[in-house]
């Protein structure tokens, strides 16, 4: 286990200076945005990972309550620490780079919005868990909402789509042509946040688990 | 059919309770007047037009619903009669279907009341040949509030916090509903005829209250379990 | 299923965290019997009564009550088994016949108008059938509440700290109903910290401390004194 984790770690931290090397120095500056479409590539590439991480919570949920191991609820909690953390960077890139390139702060535009959407649904997960003290319970819990809230995350994504598609869109948004230089700098990006992900699900994972066996020591220590 | 008959036990001997005290029912009703007099003030002057009075009625039914849903397990929990409930020879979904149908009705009453206020309130008008419409969309909507609101009331009540969790993990859940409820009854109300944009929102409520029943359904034995 | 026990619970064990609040239970109970489970707060009591009334699920081990498990069969268990707890169940806002009428219908029980109104008699509640629940005194509560749990004729009967709460008289009347209960060939399971009312009743006697089981005898080899003497060895903290 120790193992796989440091070259887990090793990996990662080799992608994410070839990333930074390739976002910075490799891939042209954009012509129109100059230097500001440089967080275009963290935008991107960390949006995605939210998505990715509230999977995991929901599948994590589902497999827990068919097997009721605990280690399944512990991931799923990891998760969406990690997802609610990195939902709040997109949620500040996103505004960045609204600002140049529609000329605003925030727009209630259906992928924003939806990353907004998917903030609340994991603050209220996380919340839900501290509300809850006997451990079993607040896994059982965490997990019915962790499985309707992500069933939810599509739904709303539609529905806020049909509804500016029918509400004109006051901002229209300026595309950006990418060069090919520019599409593999954000392969690589890409990759190098999704290795972050699994990096951080498994060290918080490990601190997670040694957290609750110094529970367990005090709790016997204690009774 | 044995299912059924235990449901509408359930069902009956809600309404037979709340009859007698009327808590809910009487604090949902004065809770939605009070919502649509605050968002009268809030909007001030420049308050103009049916789209604001429709995001008024929903945002109204919204919180008075979350009001009534917070209360839906409490004499359970209180009075220890949950484990009466869960003594039946019953399953789980049963006391999840009893309940979401229970919450449903005294929703709906609730709402109709406070229609014909919200009419003469903000419409000064009422569009009877729409009506069975907006009853339709008020209906399906409904149904999504109550399967989620249902399910989600049975965790809160169990939770430190009780009422405070309820508001929080509802409201992000039920956003696709409010945003089809605004556009249906915006719609309606402006439109002279049916149009196929009723008919992709109609659908849109309906495909999320078979989803949300469903999830109700397959989780519910999971929440009241210990 | 002539030979096998009535209810019989091997190896169960109830962990809620990290708490193990059972562990590890053993027994065995023949159809007409009646155990008493006795110890102090917090050894697990209410948690066992609570497993074998099908409400929690136990971590481990196997439950078989009239040859039906507990996991997969726990509607079919229900449907023989009542639960009397120190907590009435019953809905203050409606009337005691409302409540009667809920259960009887929950259970699917034919001529419920007549069975509901021998069973008020039989508690001796007919003179307030339909008075709001709220208003009873708490004997007159767990009155009704046998008469909800007689409703659909139960041959097993959970009781959870029945007498909890009573006072002298409630308790007399509740003792009379038990010994009544007892001659009906009804088999019984009851949980109390009450050592003499836990012999008066009891066919065979079970000491639970810390979730386990620490001594298991019959009654006919045991008198309160010899039995408080070996509820204080075992349980002394």
């Amino acid at each position: 286990m120790e193992r796989k984790a440091q070259i887990l770690s090793g990996v990662t931290f080799i992608a994410m200076l070839l990333a930074i090397y390739m976002v910075f120095i490799y891939a042209p500056i954009e012509r129109k945005m100059g230097i500001l479409q440089k967080i275009f590539y963290f935008h991107v590439s960390t949006a995605w990972i939210p998505y990715l991480a509230f999977l995991v919570v929901f599948l994590c949920s589902i497999v827990f309550l068919w097997r009721r191991d605990k280690r399944w609820d512990t991931i799923a909690f990891c998760s969406a620490e990690i997802g609610l953390v990195i939902d709040t960077l997109v949620l500040i890139t996103g505004s960045i780079w609204a600002k140049p390139a529609w000329g605003v702060w925030w727009t209630w535009e259906p992928r924003l919005t939806t990353s907004l959407i998917m903030w609340l649904l994991y603050a209220g997960y996380l919340l839900l868990r501290r509300s809850v003290e006997e451990a079993m319970r607040r896994a059982r819990f965490a997990a019915v909402y962790g499985i309707a809230a992500f069933i939810s995350v599509p739904i709303s994504f539609m529905s806020i789509r049909w509804w500016r598609t029918i509400h004109p869109v006051v901002i229209k948004p300026t595309g950006i042509e990418l060069e090919p230089p520019m599409i593999t700098a954000l392969i690589v990006c890409l990759v190098a946040f999704t290795l972050f992900y699994f990096c951080l699900l498994q060290q918080r994972y490990r601190l997670k688990k040694i957290k609750d066996e110094i529970e367990d020591i005090k709790s016997e220590l204690g009774g | 059919m044995n299912y059924i008959r235990q449901i509408l036990t359930i069902v009956s001997k809600d309404i037979a309770a709340e009859i007698r005290t009327k808590e809910m029912l009487n604090s949902m009703l004065v809770f939605v007047i009070l919502i649509m007099v605050i968002f009268h003030f809030a909007f001030g002057e420049v308050f103009e037009g049916v789209e604001i009075a429709v995001g008024i009625l929903w945002g109204a039914f919204l919180f008075a619903a979350v009001l009534g849903l917070n209360r839906i397990f409490v004499h359970e929990k209180d009075e220890g009669c949950l484990d009466g409930l869960m003594l039946c020879p019953t399953d789980r979904a049963v006391i999840y279907f009893g309940k979401v149908l229970s919450s449903l009705i005294f929703i709906f009453v609730v709402q109709m009341l406070a229609l014909p206020i919200f009419f003469v309130f903000f419409i000064k008008m009422i569009p009877l040949s729409n009506l069975w419409l907006l009853l339709l969309v008020i209906i399906l909507s409904n149904v999504g509030i109550t399967s989620v609101g249902t399910l989600l009331s049975a965790i809160s009540i169990n939770t430190k916090a009780r009422d405070l969790m309820l508001p929080i993990l509802f409201f992000p859940v039920i956003i696709p509903i409010l945003i089809a409820a605004v556009k249906l009854t915006g719609l309606i109300m402006t439109a002279s005829k049916f149009s196929g944009d009723i008919l992709i929102w109609l659908r849109m409520l309906a495909i999320y209250d078979i989803i949300f029943l469903l999830v109700g359904f397959l989780t519910f034995e999971y929440v009241l379990e210990e | 299923m002539q030979d096998s026990p009535l209810i019989r619970a091997e190896g169960l064990s109830k962990i809620f965290g990290r708490r193990k609040v059972l562990q590890d239970i053993n027994f065995e109970l023949e159809k007409g019997e009646f155990l008493t489970i006795i110890g102090p707060n917090g050894a697990g009591k209410t948690t066992l009564i609570k497993i074998l009334a099908t409400l929690v699920l136990p971590s481990s081990g196997s439950v078989s009550i009239d040859g039906f498990d507990l996991r997969k069969d726990s509607v079919s268990i229900r449907e023989r088994m009542g639960l009397i707890s120190h907590n009435p169940l019953l809905y203050g806002d409606l009337t005691a016949y409302e409540n009667l009428l809920f259960y009887g219908r929950m259970f699917g029980i034919k001529d419920l108008e007549a069975r509901i109104s021998q069973l008020l008699e039989k508690v001796e509640l007919g003179h307030r059938k339909f008075d709001v629940v709220r208003t009873f005194s708490r004997g007159m509560q767990q009155r009704l509440s046998i008469a909800r749990v007689l409703l659909h004729n139960p041959s097993i009967l959970l009781l959870d700290e029945p007498h909890s709460g009573l006072d002298p008289h409630a308790t007399d009347i509740l003792d009379d109903l038990l010994e009544n209960l007892k001659r009906e060939d009804r088999t019984f399971i009851m949980a109390t910290h009450n050592l003499e009312k836990g012999l008066e009743h009891a066919t065979s006697i079970l000491i639970l401390s810390q979730g386990r089981v620490v001594f298991q005898g019959e009654k006919r080899d045991l008198d309160i004194a010899n039995l408080r003497e070996i509820y204080t060895r075992f349980v002394s903290e």
